[in-house]
């Protein structure tokens, strides 16, 4: 199974553009996920506790996060990542392989839920117990209980939702630009001691009218992009999750996250979180 | 050469820890098919560890925080699933990341105790793989230089690393192998492996170096620290994973462990060493080993007593409720670790290691009875019923609580091994470094209730030696599970094998008893409540009160919270309706009124005596002194 196209040649074949777009990432690294360069072989991989900047391309679109492994799409070739770093687990690549349109969307929760893209035709998403059930040749989807999305706020429109893997915290983005945040309070106290249990809106540091852009929740930390393009972000830094250095393993306040991406005044396209790592992109 | 290793504790554990590693994969092959569900990743990183482990030089810091890791992801999936739906393959590889981290932990634990054991093992272990070398043909080159050193007179290759053999295995390590040519390897590698190999070195010549009376207090306070992780590591394991079926494994490495801690620690100074004739070619002889021993053997009693026991200089590594535990325990947050100021209870802390002491001069918990409620409607009392007569009482209808007055004469725990010293209690749980779950609140339906896992010896001195405000109580669990020093106390009595009528609808068949241990400071509660067994409650220490009321007594009943259902618990509190103990929440007089109505039976629960709890009886206990009872429960 190949997911890595040798897309980096296609970098090279347009030699005069000059704007390239740039993947900053930082936490856990145990399986070299982070490590795009594949000439690079370490047995054992350490952490990267600083955003750092492990990718350049002119045109990166999204990532996607896994837990083991990294995918990084183009507008390229929108269906096919473009770069793949860290080890892809055998259920993964099965399913790659024998359903490339539910491996392009699915997402996988902590207590092995699958859930896919649905059919045109039916209005919820399928969901499966494991990815094992739905590789099975006698897969049968089944249904569990559904967030709906009118109950967050009845006067916003959501148009981003994002959640812990465990599903302990769910962030949900509006239209409008506000953040809106809940969890589960006792398993979320370590890193986020007054975790309201429903929907509330959160504030970035003093300035209350300070605009959301994107959010994206990892294992048990948050980034948060403002329309002014700051990071800000909380929980654990144990991996360097949230890039502030191997001392500090942990912030249960709103901190300013701030790297290279800030200094030459870029556009901040993007967040992702993935379990304990996160990912910026950056376009010029 | 072999035989010499069986007395010396602290030698035995690190044969034992060298074995293990290099046979984990052999011990991985037991564990591989359960452990296929966690998907390979993990897998790999588990066993990833256990080979970079078996290396001479690893890197240990970056092997615990990967290990570290793999706990923290298998513990995530512990809160992922419903208790009954979680994999077994969670357990398990939480356990063996558990063992592994141990033996690392060992490892940095003996370097520091007698260094020349760890650096024989380095020395011997050293291989061409810690030199990154990419054939084994080349191994033969560092077979050579080693031997070629262990022939020079004064080599005494754990000794000092540093010389002309450091330098030609560096060498070695820099050039590479490419269709049988040399050459020198790219930059990257040779200088992590050099910056490797000296970061050991200035390690050695650090330890060399500490001398002084500052530098051998902080080492003996990183020796306390490491002793408490390990028994940490281990206690996570079996209290949070159940042992992942390997209970009789870690049971085993914390004997080996006790028993290497209750050595003095070497002092490790190198005139000592190099003062000791030394027959270099045998490295086996280790020098300071002969000396431990010997020292161990001859050194008088008082001054053993304080080697032997260091105080748990900070045991108290506190994780407060289940979810901050983070797996490891040492991961995040201000809430994970407490910042109580360590417990001295060395004091109280008796020798372990030599014949058992005459527990009888010990003193004994307070049997001081803040409050004693009245006993109303006693409970019958009887010596001890036949089996056939107790099958009999059992078979009725609808079978009486009755109160056994000598139905566990010959427990140890109530004579020979006191349960009511602290002393001995801490004897049988390493100095009490051991871990114990504890409620904290007075009742599990107060507003605040929730769960630590804490140090023993932290639990006696913070709930139960001294006054505190808050309530700690170590319920129901099963303890002897996890400390089988003190199953041997206690016997399962006969009467648990007799076969009740009545099992309740869905309740599964017991195929043994099932204990649990109830240990806490007076004035602990357990609400109203049913449970689907039938009981025999065993007073060991201090005294109960205990309330029953008949199964089909109109009893209000909680309903679901925060998603438990809590049926099985009265809505109503019987200290606050009698007055004992002040309201916490609202209460109608016409709750009260119906509660008085109902009828019930009470006693207070003598040290040696035994109540049997009916299945489905409603059941209030409270602990009047400083309390210690065994449940068993059976079907």
């Amino acid at each position: 199974m190949v997911f890595y196209t040798g897309q980096q040649l296609s970098y090279i074949k347009v030699p005069n553009i000059i704007i390239t777009m740039s993947l900053y990432a930082t936490g856990l690294n145990a399986w070299s996920q982070l490590d795009f360069d594949t000439t690079k072989k370490d047995q054992q991989p350490d952490d990267i506790f600083t955003f750092t900047c492990l990718l350049e391309d002119k045109d990166i679109d999204y990532i996607r996060p896994f837990p083991s492994y990294t995918l990084v799409y183009t507008t390229t070739t929108p269906f096919s990542p473009t770069y793949t770093a860290g080890l892809v687990p055998k259920l993964h690549q099965q399913l790659s392989t024998s359903y490339p349109d539910h491996y392009h969307h699915f997402a996988e929760a902590s207590n092995d839920i699958v859930v896919v893209p649905t059919h045109p035709t039916n209005p919820h998403p399928l969901q499966y117990p494991s990815l094992t059930t739905l590789l099975s040749p006698s897969s049968q989807p089944i249904s569990y209980p559904a967030l709906h999305l009118s109950q967050i706020s009845p006067y916003a429109t959501v148009t981003k939702l994002s959640s812990s893997p465990s599903g302990y915290l769910v962030a949900a983005l509006t239209a409008g630009h506000d953040l809106y945040l809940w969890g589960h309070p006792s398993r979320c106290s370590t890193w986020y001691p007054d975790i309201p249990d429903s929907p509330e809106p959160v504030v970035m540091g003093d300035d209350s009218e300070k605009d959301i852009k994107d959010v994206a929740v990892g294992q048990s930390h948050v980034l948060v992009l403002t329309t002014d393009g700051e990071i800000w972000g909380r929980g654990d830094n144990s991996s360097g999750q949230l890039g502030l250095g191997r001392e500090t393993k942990l912030v249960t306040e709103w901190t300013r996250l701030k790297g290279e991406f800030d200094h030459d005044k870029k556009k901040i396209k993007g967040v992702w979180a993935g379990e304990r790592n996160s990912f910026v992109v950056v376009q010029p | 050469m072999e035989k010499e290793e069986t007395d010396d504790p602290l030698r035995k554990l690190i044969d034992h820890g060298n074995s293990f590693i290099s046979r984990y994969y052999s011990h991985y092959e037991e564990s591989a098919p359960i452990l296929e569900g966690c998907g390979e990743p993990l897998v790999e990183l588990l066993v990833r560890q256990a080979r970079l482990m078996s290396m001479a030089t690893p890197d240990h810091d970056l092997i615990k925080r990967r290990l570290d890791d793999i706990l923290s992801a298998s513990y995530n999936k512990f809160y992922a699933y419903l208790y009954k739906d979680l994999p077994p393959c969670w357990r398990l590889l939480y356990t063996e990341a558990a063992i592994l981290k141990f033996w690392v932990l060992v490892f940095e634990w003996a370097r520091s105790r007698q260094p020349e054991l760890i650096r024989k093992r380095v020395w011997d272990k050293m291989e061409w793989e810690d030199f990154e070398l990419n054939t084994p043909a080349r191994r033969e080159e560092v077979h050579e230089i080693k031997a070629r050193f262990e022939k020079q007179p004064k080599g005494t290759p754990s000794r000092n690393l540093g010389s002309a053999v450091w330098h030609q295995l560096m060498q070695l390590s820099m050039r590479t192998e490419v269709g049988g040519v040399h050459v020198r390897r790219s930059r990257e590698v040779s200088s992590r492996v050099r910056e490797r190999l000296q970061e050991w070195q200035r390690r050695n010549e650090q330890e060399d170096g500490q001398q002084g009376p500052e530098q051998q207090q902080q080492k003996r306070e990183r020796e306390e620290e490491l002793l408490n992780d390990m028994v940490k590591t281990l206690d996570l394991a079996l209290i949070l994973a159940g042992g992942g079926g390997k209970h009789d494994e870690i049971h085993g490495y914390v004997a080996l462990l006790e028993k290497a801690a209750s050595l003095p620690s070497n002092d490790n100074s190198p005139d000592k060493i190099s003062s000791k004739p030394s027959e270099s070619e045998t490295p086996r002889q280790d020098p300071s080993l002969g000396r431990t021993r010997t020292t161990s053997l001859t050194q008088p009693p008082t001054k053993r007593a304080r080697l032997s026991l260091p105080p748990p200089t900070n045991p108290s590594s506190t994780i407060d409720g289940w979810l901050p535990l983070n797996a490891s325990g040492e991961l995040v947050g201000p809430v994970a670790i407490s910042d109580e100021p360590p417990v001295n209870t060395q004091q109280q802390t008796p020798i372990i290691t030599q014949k058992p002491p005459n527990w009888s001069s010990h003193p004994s918990f307070s049997p001081y009875e803040p409050f004693t409620p009245p006993v109303t409607s006693p409970i019958p009392r009887l010596p001890s019923p036949s089996l056939t007569t107790f099958q009999s009482h059992l078979s009725s209808p609808t079978p009486q609580p009755l109160i056994l007055t000598s139905l566990v004469p010959s427990w140890p725990a109530l004579a020979a091994h006191p349960w009511s010293k602290p002393s001995y209690l801490l004897s049988r749980t390493f100095s009490g470094r051991r871990l114990i779950p504890v409620e904290i609140g007075r009742s599990y339906v107060d507003e605040g209730w929730s769960q630590k896992i804490l140090p023993f010896s932290e639990f006696l001195s913070t709930y139960i030696t001294s006054p505190s405000e808050s309530k700690g109580y170590l319920a129901q669990h099963q303890l002897f599970a996890q400390l089988p020093q003190l199953r041997s106390d206690i016997t399962i009595p006969d009467l648990c094998y007799t076969s009740p009528a009545n099992r309740p609808d869905g309740t599964p068949e017991l195929e043994e008893p099932m204990l649990n241990a109830w240990f806490g400071p007076p004035g602990t509660i357990t609400p109203l409540h049913t449970d689907p067994y039938h009981n025999l409650l065993v007073q060991v220490v201090g005294r109960k009160y205990v309330r029953l009321y008949p199964p089909g007594a109109d009893v209000k009943r909680r309903g679901e919270e925060a998603g438990v259902d809590m049926g099985n618990t009265a809505a109503f509190d019987v200290g606050v309706l009698e007055g004992w103990d002040e309201a916490t929440g609202e209460g109608g007089d016409e709750e009260e009124k119906e509660f008085k109505r109902l009828e019930y039976v009470d006693c207070i629960l003598e040290p040696g005596e035994t109540l049997y709890i009916p299945v489905g009886w409603w059941h209030y206990v409270r602990g009047l002194s400083v309390s210690f009872s065994v449940s068993f429960w059976w079907n």
